[in-house]
Formats: C-alpha cells, sequence, structure tokens
C-alpha cells in the first residue's frame, strides 16, 4: 500500500476521478469518425460538412469522413478524391454522404456506399468499384445504382416537393 | 370553394407531370472514351447502362430509360464534370538489386514528380512498395512496406510535405510482370508513386 501512493500525485485526483477519466477517454473512440475516406482537392464557395449536428466550412486538402453531410451553397462546387481514386464532383446546392468507406489499399477490397440527397454529382470510380461486383453503391432518392465502372452522372431533382434531403 | 379546387387541380397536375423526387443516372464514356457498367436498380425494376450516354430517370410511378446525346450532357453537367479531380499519375521506382538505393532512372523520374506536382490540387503522393513471388507472403507484405518507406523518406529528403505522403505495401499481390510462384522478377520489385 505504500508504495501506491508514493506514485500518486500531491494534489491527485482520488481514484474515482481516474476511473471516470479512464473511461471517458476510452469512450472516445466510439464517437470518433475512423479514418478519413478522402481529401477535398477544390472548393469554389461555401462548400460544408456536418456529422452530429456539428458543421465545418471545407476548403482544400481538408479530410472527409464517412458519416458527414457535404453541401454545396448556391453556386458553389467542391471535388473530393476518395482513398481508392474514386473521384467526385458536387455542383452547386447539392447535399451529398459517404455511408460507409471500408478500403484496405493492401489488398485493394472493401466497400462503399454514398448517398446523392439533392443537386449534381459526377463520379469517376476507383478501385473498389473495379473489386467485385456492389462494392460501390451509389444511393439516390428513387434509384440506387450498383457501379462496376466508370464514369457517370446522379441527378436528384427534388421538383416540387417540400422536402429538402431525406 | 376556389382554393380546394385549385388544390386539387394542383395534386392532378403533379401526378400526372410526375412531380417530386426525380432521380437520373447517366453513364458517360471514361477518359479512353470506354463505358463502364452501372446496374441501376429501383422500385420499378433493374436497369443495366452499358453504353454510353444511357440513362434513366426514377420517380416514384415509373422509371424511364433515357439516351442522352454528348450536346446535352454538356449543356446540363459540363460545369460539374469540368470540376472533376484531375486523373491520379503513377511513377514506377525501381530499386538496384540488393538493397535500398534507386536506379539512376527513377532518381530522374523523381524530377518529373516534383514538377507534376503543380498540376494537382491539394496534391496527396501514396507510395506503393511492391515485391516479386519469392518469399512468403507475409514476408513480402513486409519487405513491400518497408521499401515504401524508404521512398517516402527519399521524398521527404527531396523536398516533399511528409503529411502529404501515405505508404503501402502491397507485397506480391500486384505484379507488373505475372510470374509463378518462387520466380525471380527483378521487373516486379518497384515502388509505384501515385500522385492524385
Amino acid at each position: 500500500m505504500h508504495r501506491f501512493t508514493s506514485f500518486s500525485l500531491r494534489q491527485g485526483l482520488p481514484w474515482r476521478g481516474w476511473l471516470s477519466l479512464t473511461a471517458l477517454l476510452l469512450a472516445l473512440p466510439a464517437t470518433a469518425a475512423g479514418p478519413a475516406a478522402g481529401t477535398v482537392k477544390t472548393t469554389s464557395g461555401k462548400v460544408t460538412a456536418e456529422r452530429d449536428g456539428v458543421r465545418r466550412e471545407l476548403k482544400p486538402g481538408d479530410p472527409i469522413y464517412p458519416g458527414e453531410r457535404i453541401r454545396t451553397a448556391e453556386g458553389a462546387q467542391a471535388a473530393i478524391t476518395l482513398r481508392d481514386d474514386t473521384r467526385i464532383a458536387a455542383g452547386q446546392k447539392a447535399a451529398i454522404e459517404v455511408k460507409t468507406f471500408e478500403y484496405d489499399a493492401t489488398k485493394q477490397d472493401g466497400s462503399m456506399v454514398i448517398s446523392v440527397f439533392r443537386g449534381v454529382t459526377a463520379f469517376v470510380s476507383g478501385a473498389l468499384a473495379k473489386s467485385g461486383v456492389d462494392r460501390m453503391q451509389v444511393v439516390a432518392p428513387n434509384a440506387t445504382a450498383g457501379v462496376r465502372g466508370t464514369e457517370f452522372i446522379v441527378e436528384v431533382d427534388r421538383g416540387w416537393t417540400f422536402g429538402d434531403e431525406d | 370553394m376556389k382554393i380546394e379546387r385549385l388544390l386539387s387541380l394542383t395534386v392532378l397536375v403533379c401526378l400526372i407531370a410526375a412531380c417530386g423526387t426525380q432521380s437520373r443516372v447517366v453513364l458517360l464514356p471514361d477518359e479512353s472514351g470506354k463505358a463502364g457498367r452501372l446496374a441501376v436498380a429501383s422500385a420499378h425494376g433493374t436497369t443495366t447502362l452499358s453504353e454510353a450516354y444511357q440513362g434513366t430517370s426514377s420517380g416514384r410511378f415509373a422509371t424511364d430509360q433515357t439516351r442522352l446525346d454528348p450536346a446535352q450532357v454538356n449543356e446540363r453537367y459540363g460545369d460539374v464534370l469540368g470540376a472533376l479531380p484531375k486523373a491520379p499519375r503513377r511513377f514506377v521506382l525501381y530499386f538496384e538489386s540488393g538493397g535500398d538505393v534507386l536506379t539512376e532512372a527513377s532518381l530522374q523520374a523523381l524530377a518529373t514528380i516534383h514538377s507534376a506536382l503543380a498540376e494537382y490540387a491539394a496534391p496527396e503522393l501514396v507510395v506503393i512498395g511492391h515485391t516479386d513471388r519469392v518469399g512468403a507472403l507475409a514476408a513480402n507484405d513486409t519487405l513491400s512496406l518497408l521499401r515504401a518507406e524508404v521512398v517516402r523518406e527519399l521524398l521527404v529528403t527531396e523536398g516533399f510535405a511528409r503529411e502529404t505522403i501515405s505508404v503501402i505495401g502491397r507485397g506480391e499481390r500486384e505484379p507488373a510482370v505475372p510470374t509463378e510462384d518462387e520466380v525471380e522478377e527483378p521487373r516486379n520489385r518497384r515502388v509505384e508513386v501515385k500522385l492524385r
């Protein structure tokens, strides 16, 4: 018992304090986004990423993570490259989200699902689409595309509906 | 009276005109002019797009097959297509046999990478090590990653920013020249630097 007290800080936390701190630190990975899905290459105008109610403005070189809703304002555009070399360009007033992105760069396998909620998005698929059937899926409100390759457009026209995204 | 009439008329027009969300998918030719393949599933069935400019348009009530021409695609989607990031460029570096010294030609390649960097927005360098099929799979995974790390250090001393460089070991999985297992092939003992 003596030995243990000699390690504690002079005004140290009681053991309950350390227990709570440890629990907090262990809980953090559960809220972290995991590895980035890709990198923002260009932006023009206002482009944001939102997750869990927290919104950040994107600029070239920023990472983007699965689960983030990416939105472009009126007159804005964004270009993103994912880790498997998939390239994406979103036009103005667009909303897209990389729902899931699993990519093992050594084996070149995994899968991804991207949701397009509104606007025009152009894609050039990369390694995941080539790796097998349904490794890359793009989900739009009325249609889902299983992608084998390579270059395509998804346009979601919300028409006269009141719903903005979901 | 009037308002109700107007509302029911609007609803009727909407149903007929298929107002509401439309999702369009259009397959385009890639840089080499070839079209890939998309399987588009909707509430109304699945359509395969395999020719350039084929498309589908899905609404609540129906999915139509469409075909656009290049002029229509350019007019409607030209500016978004123009915003796509540049296609990645690969440089292959070779080692003098036995160690971790780059060949003369490969050292020259580094200069090319430097000048190519300016063509890419927010550039990233992905360094991918490869081996031939001599040795065990796991050992080659380790060796290839080591080679990639050597090249990363080289890139850093040549002035490339460390945080833009990532390393991958791909072992014997992606040979430049396919061989039988345990066959020596110097052309497979290479490191690729991908600029994207």
